[in-house]
């Protein structure tokens, strides 16, 4: 019950001394907010009078004291509005209008990560500022209130047996409804990285991973970005090579960002593990087609790296939060590869850090490996990346954040017996690659209907490869500036606005034989060929615009049209790539608690400008203009229960102006823009979500994928097309600290040129070795893949700290996998080349 | 560990980093594989070498090609060579600056060639119609054609104006030649259907596969002030002490030596122990085999110092071949452009199972085509 507040002292007001003169009658609309102790703590004009009556009124309303209104006995703040008359007699008492509500409501609805389904019977928590808490639980529907509220910032934490607990600030404001939407995750020891497979743009849709999957998927040493390789539409790359190929594309039409900055490689050693560890990740958003327009430049995929904030919160023996905000924590981690670690810390003042390194020590026992097989090792195989992150939220609107990250990778050695098979490439062989990336990251929320997204990254490329007379030297130093506007025109529509800029001053040194493309005669082996030399000085200059709308017309449906115009000033032609996906929910997706079901559909426009070599004016031709695809995708997402979804997606890809290289009339081959290819392909995903005890998918991909060198060429497989790719991963937690699982994977063989049989190869005696006459390109394919890892952890819990070690096992099953097709010296004897045996791997970490 | 494992990986990855990160993904990749026979090991007839006197040719010259060849014959079991054969050796020249200086489209030149003239059929076999048929067309198609184990060929004097310009505008304006041949343990044939011009057939008229027959090519680069020299072979060491001058052949001072069943050990002959258990070859016998070169005959490259404005010296190695028994490298390197000379190009020697002389050659080239090789002969006693 609420009693109002009723005026026990009346402050008259000094009447203006003109208006009194001209006998002015009039009413000031005052908005009174009373104070618990019956002061009048907040005044204002809601209608006012003029003639210096609203001033003098307000003066007056500043004195008046009332008794204080009750809530169920209890005093609380009220707000009234009340009428100051004037009249010809003076300044009169004037009239209270009725109270206002003095309060807000903060309401809201409580789900589960991913399956988005109610969360019942969490406890929700509320502490204001002055410390007075609230407590309340979620009801069936997951939803929960409170009413009449203090106005004023509170922070709300949300906790439920088995699920992560979850903290946030709200502001409650007099007369309004505050309604929020918490999701909460399952255990994941504190942090989410979320996994966007095929994420039709803005949030339309997504697929999350749980940190607790990615860094456990068996055969990945725990490495998060080599877990993509597990996912669907993703093709098994050979060995451990950490290429992505996505969808029928090449490696080289997939673009990996961090932050929205593009860096240019993220695996060590082309596989080995990522350039950025796990425990760094915040999120990992994979959009394997029908992407955003917000990206371009690429016709596969892209790869977004978010990293995470700084972790400074503080935890209780058993890992839940204790409210403070202040607390150190670290980590050190040691395996056959590598060894990091990883700090983070409050700095005070709104800032805090992390700061993390790694090295490999895969120098101690390759180098006695590569010392037997006769090389001089002058540096050892070593790489190592490094990472510091600040981060200052000055308030819950703005975020702003400095980060350095970057990776090294050296190899270099004296081969004192070259091959047989290329006996020129010998001596010294050095290989370098590095990169780093200087990034400020702004976030602000300009308005209730504005917010901004600007970042811009520095930073420099290096690679360096060399033997012999043979030199390939890339250094680029380039900055890259994004901004994003959006608006919230309606309740329904938002608009998205950005840039993408990148220049990129680059110095080019190759000094090389020209290299063979599929399909060109092989040139015999590089020794005997003259070189061809080009040193390039040239800025890419590469800006963009998008505009993208994200539009919900009804409840079900949503749809995101957009477009994005590119120019590449090296190559000096420009594209435009209208993209539109949409997502509808025939059912299910919201508090109904119903199944899920979702179809979804894409189809867009996509360019890549050419690679620099294509463009040089020594390897490849001027003049080349950007490559094209157009990308259409049709799925459904059905959830099957609470823990299992499946979705289904087909897609197609028509490649066209693609640069290729292809005979002319006089069997010269010359770069063009007249290349084409298409890739068909279905891709469907069983996820089992991460409950307390298991996670697990399989994923499984149909998919063919061709290329044309002109268009009276014949059509040929691409180089990495896989028709069948099955992956089937799991793991289950068995209590007391154990933790296994397994995954198995059933890959079709990749593609390969056979040598002719029967037809001896050819001496090429300034060589001295054997060039053999080959068939068609990529004619042939590889046995069957199929390999089993297997991993195991234990974690044991202490006070303060905690231990985890993990075996994990690579081929545990020590399957001889046919990588390739090896050949003797004159081509007339063949045999599989296999892939690696079995390999365990070992780590040991420790956090706290 | 020897790796006598051939890969092709022609194929080009797209970007730069790429390309990169898959050079070091292949250094890490793979693993495990057959071992076949190296290609030092010679088994049946094999070419080691064509020895240009001019490796680079000016314009008009005339370049004398003499070819290193060696045929094991038949050896049967516990015999440490076979019975002699008759080797034929044919030489094609004429294919100029073929388009992108690729040698696989001048096959098909010549299959056209021989097609027109109506020549398909045993090279002894011509009878004096088709010869002078393929003569005339040989000569209006300027295709050269030659047999024995030397062959001689005149540099047309438009070599280098005759090949299309380089994209690269600091590439020395060059012409290419290449020549042809086959090297046959039974009678030579044209073919003008096959991939290569030419094939070869036993006195049954089967034809004869890689063991038996070796076709190649070899190129004749042309510039206008670039020269080239061949290496200088200055001796062999054999278990660390010099081959005297009458048991080494260098050059052209080593004639065709025909296999004999009956040939003998010399006295001075160096001596290794035989492989009592071959599968084992880390229990067999070693002769430490280094090659000793003139470093004087290290040049520079010429194209790459005219690039550079600094020298840059050539790159050099080794090649060892054997007739009986095993290199622990087939392969030794004798100059880097990056780290210089290397004092010691060398491999070691590992004696066959059966017992018997065995010839060694050590067959030094440069990058730039240059070429001398050098032979002895050592003894493997019981």
């Amino acid at each position: 019950m609420i009693v109002p507040p009723r005026l026990v002292y009346f402050q008259e007001a000094v009447f203006p001394p003109e208006a009194k003169a001209t006998h002015l009658e009039a009413e000031v609309q005052l908005r009174l907010v009373i104070g618990v102790d019956g002061s009048v703590t907040k005044a204002e004009v809601l209608q006012p009078a003029g003639h210096g009556l609203d001033e003098a009124a307000l003066e007056a309303a500043q004195h008046f004291v009332f008794t204080p209104a009750q809530r169920d006995g209890v005093s609380v703040a009220a707000a009234i509005q009340y009428l100051y008359r004037f009249s010809a007699q003076g300044a009169q008492e004037g009239v209270d209008l009725g109270t206002e509500p003095t309060g807000g409501n903060l309401e809201g609805i409580i789900l589960i990560t991913d399956v988005e389904l109610p969360l019942v019977n969490a406890t929700v928590r509320l502490k204001a500022a002055n410390g007075t808490e609230y407590e309340t639980h979620t009801d069936d529907k997951g939803r929960w209130s409170f009413t009449e509220l203090e106005p004023g910032p509170y922070h709300v934490s949300v906790s439920a047996l088995g699920y992560e607990p979850m903290n946030a600030d709200e502001e409650v404001e007099a007369g309004q409804a505050t309604a929020v939407t918490y999701r909460v995750a399952p255990p994941s020891e504190g942090l989410e990285i979320v996994v966007q497979g095929e994420r039709p743009p803005r949030e339309v849709t997504k697929r999350t991973l749980l940190r607790r999957e990615v860094s456990r998927v068996p055969g990945t040493g725990g490495d998060a970005l080599r877990s993509l390789q597990s996912l669907p539409g993703v093709a098994r790359p050979p060995g451990l090579a950490g290429l992505l190929i996505v969808r029928g594309s090449g490696p080289q039409d997939t673009n990996t960002y961090v932050d929205g900055v593009l860096v240019p490689l993220i695996y060590h050693f082309g596989g080995l593990s990522s350039v950025v560890p796990t425990e760094l990740l915040d999120r990992i958003d994979f959009y394997p087609g029908n992407f955003s327009a917000k990206y371009g430049r690429v016709m596969g995929g892209i790869v977004d790296v978010g990293l995470r904030s700084p972790d400074t919160e503080c935890r209780d023996a058993k890992g839940a939060p204790t409210g403070k905000n202040n607390c150190v924590h670290g980590l050190a981690q040691v395996d056959l590869i590598d060894t990091r670690v990883l700090v983070q810390a409050p700095l005070g003042n709104d800032w805090s850090m992390a700061i993390a390194g790694r090295r490999s020590w895969v120098d101690l026992w390759l180098k006695p490996v590569l010392e037997s097989a006769g090389a001089g090792v002058t540096a050892a195989p070593v790489y190592f990346d490094y990472q510091l992150i600040l981060e200052r939220k000055p308030s819950k609107n703005s975020k702003f954040r400095a980060q350095f990250y970057g990776s090294d990778d050296t190899l270099k050695i004296i081969i004192n017996n070259p091959s047989a098979q290329e006996p020129g490439f010998g001596g010294q062989l050095a290989f370098s690659t590095a990169f780093y990336r200087a990034q400020a990251i702004y976030e602000q929320k300009l308005a209730p209907k504005w917010d901004l997204y600007s970042t811009l990254a520095v930073g420099r490329d290096v690679v360096h490869f060399g033997i012999a007379s043979a030199e390939f030297r890339l250094d680029a130093g380039g900055i890259e500036l994004r901004n994003e506007i959006g608006y919230q025109a309606a309740h329904w529509l938002k608009f998205n606005a950005g840039l993408d800029f990148l220049t990129v001053p680059v110095f080019v040194h190759v000094r090389a034989p020209e290299p063979p493309r599929p399909g060109e005669p092989d040139p015999g082996p590089f020794t005997s060929r003259p070189v061809l030399e080009t040193k390039d000085k040239t800025t890419a200059f590469r800006p963009a615009w998008y505009l993208e709308a994200e539009a919900n017309p009804t409840k079900r449906w949503s749809i995101v049209p957009g477009a994005r115009v590119d120019f590449a000033r090296d190559t000096g032609h420009a594209s435009f790539d209208p993209r539109v996906n949409t997502r509808y929910n025939l059912r299910g997706g919201d508090a109904s608690g119903d199944r899920r079901t979702t179809v979804k559909a894409g189809v867009g426009l996509f360019s890549q400008p050419p690679q620099f070599q294509e463009t040089d004016a020594v390897f490849g031709k001027v003049g080349l203009y950007s490559n094209h695809s157009m990308h259409v995708s049709v799925g459904v997402e059905q959830e099957i229960s609470r823990q299992v979804e499946v979705s289904l997606e087909g897609y197609y890809k028509n490649l066209y102006n693609l640069v290729s290289r292809a005979p002319g009339l006089d069997g010269t081959f010359d770069y063009n823009n007249e290349g084409s290819g298409k890739v068909i392909g279905a891709e469907t995903l069983i996820k089992y979500k991460p409950d307390d005890r298991f996670f697990g998918w399989i994923a499984y991909t149909l998919s063919r994928s061709t290329r044309k060198d002109a268009p009276n060429a014949d059509q040929y497989l691409f180089q990495f097309d896989q028709t069948h790719i099955l992956t089937a991963l799991g793991s289950y937690r068995m209590g007391h600290g154990w933790e296994v699982g397994a995954r198995f994977r059933l890959v079709s063989g990749n593609t390969y040129t056979p040598v002719l049989n029967g037809i001896p190869a050819l001496y090429a005696a300034d060589a001295g070795s054997y060039t053999p006459l080959q068939g068609k390109p990529f004619s042939k394919r590889l046995p069957l893949f199929h390999q089993l890892d297997l991993r195991v952890e234990k974690n044991w819990q202490f006070q303060d700290w905690r231990l985890m070690t993990y075996l994990d096992v690579w081929n545990a099953y020590n399957n001889a996998a046919v990588e390739d097709i090896q050949y003797n010296f004159n081509f007339t004897k063949s045999a599989p080349q296999t892939g690696l045996p079995i390999i365990p791997s070992m780590g040991v970490r420790g956090e706290f | 560990m020897q790796s006598n494992r051939v890969r092709r990986t022609s194929h080009a990855l797209g970007g730069l980093w790429r390309t990169a990160t898959a050079i070091s993904a292949l250094l890490l990749t793979f693993a495990c594989g057959s071992e076949f026979d190296s290609i030092s090991q010679l088994e049946g007839l094999r070419v080691m070498a064509v020895q240009k006197d001019h490796p680079y040719a000016k314009p008009g010259e005339k370049v004398e090609l003499q070819m290193l060849y060696h045929d094991t014959g038949v050896r049967k079991a516990g015999q440490a060579e076979g019975p002699a054969r008759p080797v034929s050796i044919v030489w094609l020249s004429g294919c100029v600056n073929p388009p992108s200086d690729l040698y696989a489209l001048c096959l098909q030149f010549y299959r056209q060639a021989f097609s027109a003239a109506g020549v398909d059929g045993s090279l002894s076999d011509l009878n004096a119609a088709q010869a002078g048929q393929l003569l005339m067309v040989a000569q209006r198609l300027g295709i050269g054609f030659g047999q024995g184990d030397k062959f001689e060929l005149t540099v047309p004097h438009d070599i280098i104006s005759s090949h299309p310009p380089s994209n690269d505008p600091k590439q020395p304006p060059y012409g290419l030649n290449y020549v042809f041949f086959a090297a046959c343990a039974g009678e030579l044939r044209f073919d003008s259907k096959g991939d290569f011009p030419v094939a070869c057939y036993d006195a049954q008229g089967k034809q004869l596969g890689a063991r038996d027959f070796i076709a190649g090519y070899t190129g004749v680069y042309s510039y206008e002030s670039i020269g080239n020299d061949n290496p200088v072979i200055l001796g062999l060491d054999v278990a660390g002490k010099a081959v005297p001058a009458e048991r080494l052949c260098i050059g052209t001072a080593c004639e065709p030596l025909p296999s004999d069943p009956k040939r003998k050990c010399a006295a001075d002959d160096p001596v290794v122990k035989r492989c009592k258990d071959p599968d084992n070859t880390g229990s067999c016998a070693k002769l430490a085999l280094k090659v000793k070169v003139d470093p004087k005959s290290v040049e520079p490259d010429g194209t790459l110092t005219l690039r550079q404005g600094s020298l840059v010296q050539e790159q050099m190695w080794s090649n060892f071949h054997t007739d009986r028994g095993k290199f622990t490298h087939d392969v030794a390197l004798v100059n880097d452009t990056t780290t210089g000379f290397n004092k010691k190009p060398e491999t070691d020697y590992l004696a066959p199972s059966v017992a018997g002389p065995a010839q060694i050659w050590a067959v030094v080239r440069d990058n730039r085509a240059g070429v001398q090789w050098a032979r002895t002969q050592v003894c493997v006693k019981d």
